[in-house]
């Protein structure tokens, strides 16, 4: 990919799909990239902050690793997927492979870090954040597909190709991902049906 | 109260907050810029090693050299095309 000192020529606001901005970025437009990062950005950090237990320090660091794959391997990109569930696949391994290098099977709960929407009222807001802790208490494979399947609304298919794990397997993560969220909430007063 | 309700609700949009300018500022900082400096880094190479032959095709050299042979003088050839190869990566790096 060519450096960014190259800008494109900013011919209007007009949204762009996405196979224009790749190819423009991937021809060295750095106004093109920088318009495929606003546009997902919200994607990648949102999958990251649900999978990092809402840490939003690590997820800014993540997300800003997954972009810069993205800048040095989008010329490589083959149109066979769509950008999201390359992105999705992208980021799933950026997350594997960091918590991989930290060692550890459960990530830390840091509930109070992401601020909750100003109107929910306190009930629900406990309710989100039991909801938060019962995510963070799964481990990383049931988190992962539990987000991606539930959170994403990606088919189950999507998610194992995200996860590259087989299909079968993915459906064995949700499950016991759900009956340990079920578990856990009911200890901590929540009765949820799956 | 179900399960898979409640996870959806759980979505919010990320608003970016001067995100997308820390990611082009890291590709600006962390990546090196390839194209160019490659380019350039590329013909410099020739260029040495090119010279490098004529060095020692002359006859000074010759001289100099005159008792080792075409083998060896080529492993010479070698060796410079390393040195200018790892000069201009210094070069891009920096």
């Amino acid at each position: 990919m060519n450096s960014l000192s190259k800008v494109s020529d900013a011919s209007g606001t007009s949204p762009l799909a996405d196979e224009q901005l790749i190819r423009r970025a991937a021809s060295g437009d750095a106004e093109a990239f920088r318009r495929l990062v606003t546009k997902h950005q919200s994607q990648v950090r949102g999958l990251l902050l649900r999978l990092t237990g809402f840490d939003p320090q690590r997820t800014d660091e993540l997300a800003q690793d997954v972009f810069l794959t993205m800048y040095e391997t989008l010329s490589s990109f083959r149109f066979e997927s769509s950008l999201s569930t390359w992105l999705y696949r992208l980021t799933s391994r950026h997350f594997v492979d960091d918590q991989r290098r930290r060692k550890s099977r459960i990530v830390e709960v840091s509930i109070e870090t992401t601020p909750e929407p100003i109107h929910c009222d306190t009930e629900r807001l406990d309710l989100r954040k039991s909801l938060r802790a019962a995510l963070a208490q799964l481990k990383d494979e049931e988190r992962m597909a539990i987000v991606l399947t539930g959170m994403e609304e990606l088919t189950f298919v999507e998610a194992a190709e995200a996860m590259g794990v087989p299909l079968g397997t993915l459906k064995t993560h949700v499950l016991r991902g759900k009956e340990h969220m079920k578990t856990f909430l009911r200890q901590n007063g929540y009765e949820v049906e799956l | 109260m179900k399960l898979d309700d409640l996870l959806k609700d759980m979505r919010q949009e990320i608003p970016d907050n001067g995100f997308t300018d820390r990611v082009m500022t890291r590709i600006e900082e962390d990546l090196p810029a390839w194209d160019l400096d490659h380019v350039t880094s590329f013909f410099v190479e020739i260029g040495i090693f090119i010279f490098g032959v004529f060095a020692l095709k002359s006859s000074l050299i010759q001289t100099i050299f005159t008792h080792l042979d075409l083998s060896t003088m080529g492993l010479f050839a070698l060796g410079g095309l390393l040195i200018a190869a790892l000069i201009s990566q210094d070069m891009v790096l920096e």
